[in-house]
């Protein structure tokens, strides 16, 4: 029920402004400080060098990618069954900010990939699967802006969103599942992470400010697009 | 037998009855097949067509499954049949199953007729060309069906045929992947087992969900 309350335009519209502040402020406060800490204070690798530093930025946005994703999932899930007008907001300001992420991610990854494996790109299951997820965020974009009706777009997008999701585990697990050239996981693994604390504290620093980014953004978005609809409802 | 007027039996015969009348619709997808299928023996040194040949199959089958799918939905929905359809007694993923069959046997199983001539043309080794055509096989009942549900959504664009294949590629490349994991295993003499259970599971999958799934996508689509 208190669900239903906030996914009305008319309550999440006040709720939203009144959450963006604290977004914005995690994100500006923790990505200057992570930030300066991974980039200048936290040690130098003893294999890698300088150049692990560009993970303060690489791993938090491939997060990113599949967590935007995951969000648009359930919320295609629920404007698909429910026809939840705030879900059908979020589809529609999300993809544009997840394909950035996953832009990101693979740009950083290469640039990485330059003097660690020799080459900027190699055709990895890890790396091509990220590389399909840019694919259906553009796919999902392209049915938004060929479909002049909101609310339909809306739908369509959802439907593919849906469909698109299967190749999220084949990203997150292609590291378990193939013998890949991309290192496997070295936080969230069994047995705790094999990353130092002076290492890994900066690196939860730098998600955190991502993900508050993300909020950030998709808030004013979503707020944005409530009073685009009213206006052009009272100009109607 | 008055189910208002038609059972699914006898729609899926006047499917193909429609698509036998549109002889020229029907042979471009073919035709592409076959032109694409010649160019990539010209343009590859002959050393490389054995090795090659596989995946330029498989990437010539999928193209041709999406231009086939360009109309799959836009003339119902531009005559108005499809509104019809969706009011009709009979449960909407069933009419939509036997339309995706007959596409399936007006436009597909032409291009399996026509792979023995394409494995002639690349050379391959019988061996070779049986276990692609058992992946092709395996592997385009999916495409088919994430082809469908693009074309349902998109079947009210204007641009839908280009919209059509932005959306498929992107969700087919596990498919295509795993058909070529498939014949490449046989040919380096290995167990293609993985892969071919892989391929028949997601035909089982969206053989009995992808109707479903296109059905909910058209009223969406046409909505």
């Amino acid at each position: 029920m208190l669900l239903r309350k906030f996914s009305a335009p008319k309550t999440f519209y006040p709720l939203a402004g009144k959450l963006m502040p604290w977004f914005f402020w995690t994100f500006a406060v923790l990505g200057a400080v992570g930030l300066y800490w991974g980039l200048v204070l936290a040690p130098v690798d003893a294999v890698q060098g300088q150049a692990y530093r560009i993970m303060y930025v690489h791993v938090p946005s491939a997060w990113m990618s599949m967590m935007i994703y995951t969000s648009m999932t359930a919320a295609a899930i629920a404007a698909l069954i429910w026809r939840t007008k705030v879900a059908e907001l979020w589809l529609l300001c999300s993809p544009a900010l997840g394909a950035s992420f996953t832009f990101i991610t693979l740009v950083t990854g290469s640039l990485w990939g330059k003097p660690m494996w020799g080459a900027y790109w190699v055709w990895d299951a890890r790396l091509t699967s990220e590389l399909v997820l840019l694919f259906i965020y553009f796919a999902i974009l392209a049915m938004k802006s060929a479909i002049p009706d909101r609310r339909k777009a809306a739908r369509v997008m959802a439907m593919i969103t849906v469909v698109g999701f299967v190749n999220i585990p084949i990203i997150k697990f292609s590291v378990d599942w193939w013998t890949t050239l991309h290192q496997g996981d070295s936080i969230f693994r069994k047995g705790g992470p094999s990353i130092a604390p002076s290492m890994l504290i900066p690196l939860f620093m730098t998600a955190l400010s991502f993900t508050s980014y993300y909020f950030w953004l998709v808030l004013k978005r979503i707020r944005t697009m409530i009073e685009k609809t009213e206006n052009e409802r009272k100009t109607a | 037998m008055n189910n208002g007027g038609f059972t699914i039996r006898r729609y899926f015969f006047f499917c193909l009855r429609v698509l036998f009348r549109q002889r020229r619709d029907v042979a471009l997808p073919l035709f592409f097949f076959l032109l694409v299928s010649s160019l990539f023996p010209l343009a590859f040194a002959n050393h490389a067509v054995p090795l090659l040949a596989p995946a330029a199959l498989w990437i010539t089958t999928l193209l041709s499954v999406l231009l086939s799918l360009g109309n799959l939905f836009r003339e119902d929905a531009e005559d108005g049949f499809m509104e019809q359809l969706m009011t009709a007694k009979q449960p909407l993923p069933l009419l939509v199953a036997a339309k995706m069959l007959a596409h399936w046997v007006a436009y597909i199983l032409p291009m399996f007729i026509c792979l023995p001539l394409i494995g002639l043309w690349y050379a391959m080794p019988p061996d070779t060309l049986s276990v692609l055509t058992l992946s092709l096989l395996l592997g385009t009942p999916t495409l088919l069906v994430l082809g469908g549900l693009a074309a349902a959504l998109a079947a009210g664009l204007k641009q839908g045929g280009t919209l059509l294949i932005l959306i498929t590629l992107p969700l087919a490349t596990p498919i295509l992947l795993f058909g070529l994991t498939m014949v490449d295993m046989a040919q380096n003499g290995l167990s293609y087992a993985a892969a071919r259970d892989f391929l028949a599971a997601m035909a089982v999958v969206s053989g009995g969900i992808g109707p479903m799934v296109i059905a909910a996508s058209l009223r969406i689509g046409l909505d």
